[in-house]
């Protein structure tokens, strides 16, 4: 639990850090643009790998499992919001609802891991 | 955490603002939201970015836009939609439009991919991984940036699944480390699916090695065959659509193809001399660590790969183009191997062993020569302007959904895909038979034209539960290229300006523009400095008997 605390502080310094380097970056933006945008690449690229890649986090570090969670959230929300989109769901729900569930999910097999 | 961590920390978040800021500063201006499309340089990347449109605007990707394939409404969403999707999703999420959105995502991935790699190299040599990054600074240099504004995006995200397969494979040991193979995989499958052949043939060799060096045990086959079946079954469809329906509109021909014909493609020579001769040593080097039986799939991957880039020659056509993209990335290992091999034997002298801060002050420097040697900026607005946008725009907004719209000589509307935002059935005038008809000074009332629009996939729609017919392969080539009655168009497009050498023809353009509005029924209901919009009120009259 503390290891978690501590990475969520991890991760409120990353996107602090974040803002400011796009800040640099798109100096002719707007600040809320940029929030905004930051916001969205950590709820869309980072959140949903990140908390899967979480059942690996004793044998993956930190910064890996952000790194490698950015390819497992494109595929894990992507791939989804495909079908859903197939099956009826207008796609203007799917990136609140994608990474919520994905989050979810994650969340669930570590406890029921921990459990077991 | 450990200063060392701190310091590697630190090191990668300077190389992702690095990357960040080469990549996409100066090419967007500096801005993340435009006014109009932004720094798209060829109509291969309007082509993505109307699609993720046509999609935004369904709701869902099971059919094409009938603006995209030349106006048939039954074709199915045949593209990999990896791209699209999470172009649109992030587009809402950000509050950006798509065609800002989608082009980001696409430098996104492509920055992960460096970092991803990162990990990949570090499995094998930490001090080797930091000192193989500035090599990856190259994916933003010419020719391989044109991927970027020129459109290749599935290809450049496919490039982040690959490499994230290889870090899944590295990281076998962990417990249903198969899944995270598997969902790669189907990334692959999902955003370029011809990747995923290379994918496999890296899996083969590296598997093949294990064997020879008797390496291989039995639970890692098992892995593979687990990942194999699961990413089988998520991409399923995926692989239905490319089988029936790539597979037959392009079906595979063996062919050598020494030169990517009208794209600057990347050749080993663009590395320049020095980082050529570099890596090579360096793959002489990681020849020795294979020979004392380290097979570890970041070396073997950075052969692999660099090979099959060379399959051009042998079958793959412009795909190993495509995958040369990602050499900087795949080669890097190589060129830090030289520089860790550097240091070591530097070490034996000075008898200071290279740690991680000594390896990222030099990766620093090393950073800084590429870039100054290699790195220049691209400051364009692209092919779009503001005039242009806002009459495509115009046309979307006023038009019936089912007007024709009819594109007289425009300097940019070569990249015929940019037309497609007009949302509209669309045609363009037959270039040479317009310059014929100026030479001539002659207007004639049937002229050579073009639907422009998707044809690659042979414009599928669906027969049966798994089987597709192909509109391209059952109309007659009349209907896509023939002659039409020019007066039998709702509405036509006349630019007003272009470039020096174009100056006569717009003059033409509106010479035919004043005859048609000398007609009562003809109006100009648009214009801006650069473009005239008319309407024709009874498509099919005479127009140019006034």
């Amino acid at each position: 639990m503390q290891k978690m605390k501590n990475e969520g502080l991890w991760l409120l310094i990353l996107l602090v850090l974040s803002i400011i380097a796009f800040k640099i970056v798109f100096y002719k933006e707007s600040f809320l643009v940029v929030v905004r945008v930051t916001w969205s690449i950590l709820w869309l690229f980072v959140l949903p790998g990140f908390t899967v890649m979480y059942y690996w986090h004793d044998k993956l570090e930190f910064a890996e499992r952000i790194v490698a969670g950015v390819a497992l959230s494109t595929a894990l929300v992507a791939i989804p919001s495909y079908y859903l989109g197939l099956l009826g769901l207008n796609i203007k729900y799917h990136g609140i609802l994608l990474p919520l569930a994905i989050i979810i999910i994650g969340i669930v097999i570590l406890f029921w891991c921990k459990k077991e | 955490m450990d200063a060392k961590l701190d310091f590697e920390k630190i090191f990668l978040f300077l190389v992702f603002f690095l990357l960040l800021w080469l990549g996409l500063g100066p090419l967007w201006d500096h801005r993340i939201k435009h006014d109009f499309p932004y720094g798209y340089m060829a109509s291969d990347t309007f082509q993505h970015q109307i699609r993720a449109e046509s999609i935004k605007d369904a709701g869902n990707y099971r059919q094409e836009a009938f603006y995209i394939i030349k106006g048939f409404h039954d074709v199915i969403g045949y593209y990999p939609p990896l791209i699209y999707h999470i172009g649109i999703i992030f587009s809402y999420l950000a509050g950006l439009e798509v065609y800002d959105g989608a082009y980001f995502v696409i430098f996104l991935l492509a920055i992960f991919a460096v970092l991803l790699m990162y990990y990949v190299i570090k499995h094998f040599h930490q001090i080797t991984a930091i000192l193989a990054m500035p090599l990856t600074i190259l994916i933003f240099t010419f020719p391989i940036y044109i991927a970027f504004t020129w459109g290749h995006w599935p290809a450049i995200a496919a490039g982040l699944f690959v490499i994230a397969s290889i870090w899944a494979i590295q990281r076998f040991e962990l417990n249903k480390a198969y899944i995270l193979l598997a969902v790669f995989f189907s990334g692959v499958i999902y955003t370029h699916t011809s990747e995923a052949i290379f994918v496999f043939l890296f899996i083969f060799v590296y598997l093949l090695l294990k064997f020879v060096f008797k390496k291989l045990e039995w639970t890692e086959v098992k892995h593979f065959l687990f990942a194999g079946i699961l990413a089988f079954i998520i991409s399923l469809y995926s692989l239905l659509i490319f089988i029936r329906v790539w597979g037959v509109a392009q079906p595979y021909k063996f062919s050598s193809y020494p030169v990517w014909e009208g794209t600057p493609g990347f050749y080993f020579s663009n590395f320049g001399i020095i980082l050529q001769i570099i890596i090579l040593i360096g793959m002489i080097l990681a020849l020795f660590v294979i020979a004392k039986k380290n097979i570890n799939a970041a070396i073997i991957a950075g052969f692999v790969l660099f090979a099959l880039g060379f399959t051009n020659y042998f079958g793959f056509s412009f795909r190993a183009f495509q995958l040369r993209f990602f050499w900087p990335l795949y080669l890097a290992v190589f060129f830090g191997l030289v520089f860790y091999k550097l240091g070591y034997e530097l070490s034996k002298y000075t008898g200071k062993k290279l740690n991680t801060v000594a390896a990222i002050i030099v990766s620093i420097l090393l950073f800084s020569a590429i870039i100054y040697f290699h790195y220049k900026p691209l400051v364009s607005e692209g092919l779009m302007n503001q005039y242009h946008w806002n009459a495509f725009k115009w046309i979307e907004a006023n038009t019936p959904k089912d007007a024709k719209i009819y594109f007289f000589y425009g300097d940019i509307y070569g990249q015929d895909a940019l037309l497609r935002n007009v949302k509209r059935e669309h045609y363009l005038i037959n270039y040479q038979e317009y310059f014929e008809s100026i030479r001539n000074q002659s207007i004639r009332r049937s002229y050579k034209m073009k639907i422009p629009g998707d044809s690659g996939a042979g414009i599928p729609y669906k027969k049966g539960a798994f089987s597709y017919g192909f509109h391209s392969l059952e109309e007659p080539q009349e209907f896509f290229y023939g002659y039409r009655d020019i007066c039998s168009f709702d509405y036509y497009v006349f630019d007003k300006i272009g470039s020096q050498q174009s100056m006569p023809i717009i003059q033409f353009n509106n010479i035919i523009k004043n005859i048609y509005l000398r007609n009562i029924w003809m109006k100009e209901v648009y214009s801006n400095e650069v473009t005239s919009i008319v309407r024709n009120e009874k498509p099919r009259e005479n127009c140019l008997a006034a």
